[in-house]
């Protein structure tokens, strides 16, 4: 069962290489798909540092430099747009089906949610790549082998390699033994940052001393060999033995790059007990006063709610999430409310004569993650000024028809958006939850709403216009603009 | 039996809580929080009133002020209750949830939960953080993301039983499955943010949080940091008393200890 689930992971790779032939665009038929994307996988594998890693952008000149060498005369377009093709394919989630055995031993079918390649962001805010585990699985086997061993014998393994002049074979064991230095930093960085967070989650006479032992011991092999490799490459190169000089220098950069990559696990470790030291200074001499009857956060709460299945956190009474949002107070309509709402309305122009169609969606359950990306569309900042069927027309480009027409309804709400502001003005508190600091309003621009090619969409033109709230009593800037 | 004019006085006290004001805005507020809190018959006349109009007052001190919680939302509904057994007015309908932005999907929704929790988690990492009243916790959303995400393995490789659900029935999905599956950061084709990603999902939970008054952002930080108020300490111990989370912080365990054997 394990092997079939192995097996699942390197699916894309192979769902790559046979559907290459489907690809209307371009001719694919030269670039074997499932190898390029191994590449894909080694090459994100092989940059990723401690808390950086290839931008998607840098990847894809990599990967394409690589791939323009099974059919250089194609044109680096091209090698860009199937680097692309295979990194999109990479990162984009892959739903499996696994064979797996329930609780009465019954055999079924489970849907597993598979990622070779994800994104994730620096410190800095650059968005970067990281292979997943079971990336990393597929590439390079397992890699919680016993470290120690398989680090003397990939060595050994090396040295032999380099004496044979056998200088490819050479660099895929230095590969490999610098994604296990990467293996090692990752692991360093979880134990710094639960440090960080409590000293107590953190088994520093078990975990932590030991891993540090068999990081050290295994740069200090590392250092050792890559010197020795180092002193053999430069001799090859210098009596000139070799044949194969462009392999020497390969090899010579590979060792290059693993060295830094080493320096840095070096300073990530030699900060450990600095962090240790300063933390239990912080969290240790701090009053203590635990009042035994609450939950502890982490090991009942969070553990106790995400082990949960979606039904039975939806039935939890009291639900956590209402504790904490407490008491709330429904927003109160009142007569003057009304009044006010009424006189605002009659400032308006009147819109024309075409009627505005009412665009329905399904009001019970709106999906937000969807209306959260269409909302983008709409950033006041951005279309202020502009009309509503400019952006439309524009987002017609990219959106499917579903998606332009809940746009459409989006874009719709601006009008009479200044309503709510002046609701929330009239001194009901609780509204103002709902009024952001900037919004659009859309004005009715007297012209008929249309989009070329949609012809569902109908009624006004709306001018959107960007306000923003000033304080709590003024009626918003921008609302008298047309 | 207490005069008309401390009726008023402890009436008002427990609208301050519910405008979510802090004690520093007003100076009447800040008096009766003071009263509050040395005179005990004014005490027991604040918590009545709060009662009969289904509240509970969760905390009142000067530096969280007067924070209340709805009945309904903290007890079983009593039939003999001051509502005779209805909802409190004051318990978040549906609809006031999606004001602040909460999803309405079940799984959106409880997804949402955990991020709150995960966020209450890294802002009072440690029990003594969360009860020291002194205490101001920071949250960073891309950091709890860390956390939860490092979480979320640490369990799903310690589970030794199967939990996948049968793809029929997706609402057996365990969370933190789900969460695993929701991609970490990312940009759309045209290289805006993602806005399914989970950094995206608990930043729109600390932008609720910071609605209802819980957290507020710092100034000048790049990228944004939160700092929670002392409302939000108050709330999160209320949660952590809640009385089931012994008995699920044990079902977790119990899935990481049975083994089917294959």
């Amino acid at each position: 069962m394990r092997r079939a689930a192995a097996f699942a992971c390197t699916r894309p790779l192979h769902r790559l290489e046979a559907d290459k032939g489907q690809v209307q665009q371009v001719d694919l038929d030269p670039y074997p798909m499932d190898h390029l994307a191994l590449d894909a996988i080694e090459l994100v594998a092989l940059h990723q540092a401690f808390q950086d890693g290839l931008t998607r952008e840098e990847a894809m000149q990599l990967l394409a430099s690589h791939i323009g060498r099974y059919a250089a005369e194609r044109g680096s377009a091209e090698h860009l747009d199937v680097a692309q093709r295979i990194l999109v394919e990479l990162i984009a989630a892959h739903e499996l089906l696994i064979p797996d055995v329930d609780d009465d031993g019954r055999l079924r079918q489970v849907v597993r949610t598979l990622r070779l390649l994800t994104e994730h962001q620096s410190p800095t805010g650059r968005i970067y790549l990281r292979a997943g585990t079971e990336a990393v699985n597929v590439l390079i086997d397992r890699l919680d082998v016993d470290a120690s061993s398989s680090a003397h014998a990939a060595e050994l393994q090396m040295q032999f390699l380099i004496r044979h002049g056998r200088m490819a074979e050479a660099q895929d064991v230095a590969h490999a033994m610098r994604l296990l230095s990467v293996h090692y930093m990752e692991s360093t960085r979880r134990y710094l940052s639960a440090a960080r967070r409590n000293l107590d989650e953190v088994d520093w006479q078990g975990d932590v001393e030991r891993h540090l032992a068999e990081a050290h011991s295994h740069l200090r092999a590392r250092i050792e060999a890559e010197c020795a490799i180092d002193g053999e490459l430069q001799a090859a190169l210098d009596s000139g033995a070799t044949t194969d000089r462009p392999a020497v220098m390969g090899a010579l950069q590979l060792i290059k790059r693993t060295s830094s990559t080493h320096a840095e696990l070096l300073e990530q470790l030699a900060g450990v007990f600095e962090v240790f030291r300063s933390e239990q200074d912080r969290q240790r001499f701090t009053n203590r006063v635990i009042l035994a009857r609450l939950a502890d956060l982490r090991h009942d709460v969070l553990n106790g709610f995400m082990a949960l299945t979606v039904q039975d956190a939806s039935k939890l009474e009291p639900h956590p999430a209402q504790m904490i949002l407490g008491a709330v107070v429904l927003p109160q309509v009142t007569v003057a409310g009304i009044v006010e709402r009424t006189l605002a309305s009659l400032d308006r122009p009147e819109p024309s004569d075409d009627p505005v169609e009412p665009i329905e969606y399904d009001e019970e359950e709106p999906d937000d993650s969807l209306r959260s990306e269409l909302v983008g569309w709409l950033d006041p900042d951005v279309v202020d000024g502009r009309m509503l069927s400019e952006v439309l027309v524009e987002a017609r480009q990219e959106l499917d028809d579903d998606r332009l027409h809940r746009l459409a309804a989006i874009g719709m709400e601006a009008f009479g958006a200044e309503h709510l502001a002046v609701l929330g003005g009239a001194g009901e508190d609780a509204d103002h939850a709902s009024v952001p600091e900037r919004f659009l309003i859309g004005m009715p621009s007297g012209d008929p709403l249309r989009v070329p090619g949609v012809p569902w969409i109908g009624g006004d033109d709306l001018r959107l216009v960007a306000a923003t709230v000033a304080n709590d009593d003024d009626r918003p800037a921008g609302s008298e603009e047309r | 039996m207490s005069d008309l004019h401390d009726v008023r006085s402890a009436a008002q006290l427990v609208a301050f809580g519910l405008a979510r004001m802090q004690a520093g805005d007003s100076h009447d507020y800040r008096e009766l929080i003071t009263r509050y809190v040395r005179d005990i018959d004014f005490q027991a006349l604040t918590e009545t009133v709060a009662e009969g109009l289904a509240l509970r007052v969760v905390a009142c001190t000067e530096r969280a002020g007067m924070v209340l919680a709805a009945v309904g939302a903290v007890t079983d509904d009593d039939p003999t209750g001051p509502l005779g057994g209805h909802r409190s007015p004051f318990l978040p309908l549906s609809r006031d949830l999606q004001r602040i932005k909460i999803p309405t999907r079940a799984r959106e929704r409880q997804l949402w939960t955990l991020a709150l929790l995960a966020v209450a988690y890294c802002a009072f990492p440690r029990p003594e953080d969360r009860d020291d009243d002194s205490r101001l916790g920071q949250v960073e959303p891309a950091a709890v993301e860390q956390v939860l995400r490092a979480l979320c393995s640490e369990l799903d490789k310690q589970v030794k039983r199967s939990v996948d659900p049968p793809h029929e029935e997706p609402q057996l999905e365990r969370l933190w499955r789900a969460y695993l599956t929701t991609a970490e950061t990312g940009t759309t084709g045209d290289e805006r943010a993602l806005m399914s990603s989970a950094v995206a999902l608990i930043t729109r939970v600390c932008d609720s949080l910071t609605e209802i008054k819980c957290l507020r952002p710092m100034r000048r930080s790049d990228p944004l940091v939160y700092q929670t108020t002392p409302k939000f300490q108050v709330q999160v111990r209320e949660m952590a008393s809640a009385s089931y989370w012994g008995e699920l912080s044990v079902a977790c365990e119990r899935l990481t200890l049975t083994e089917v054997d294959v």
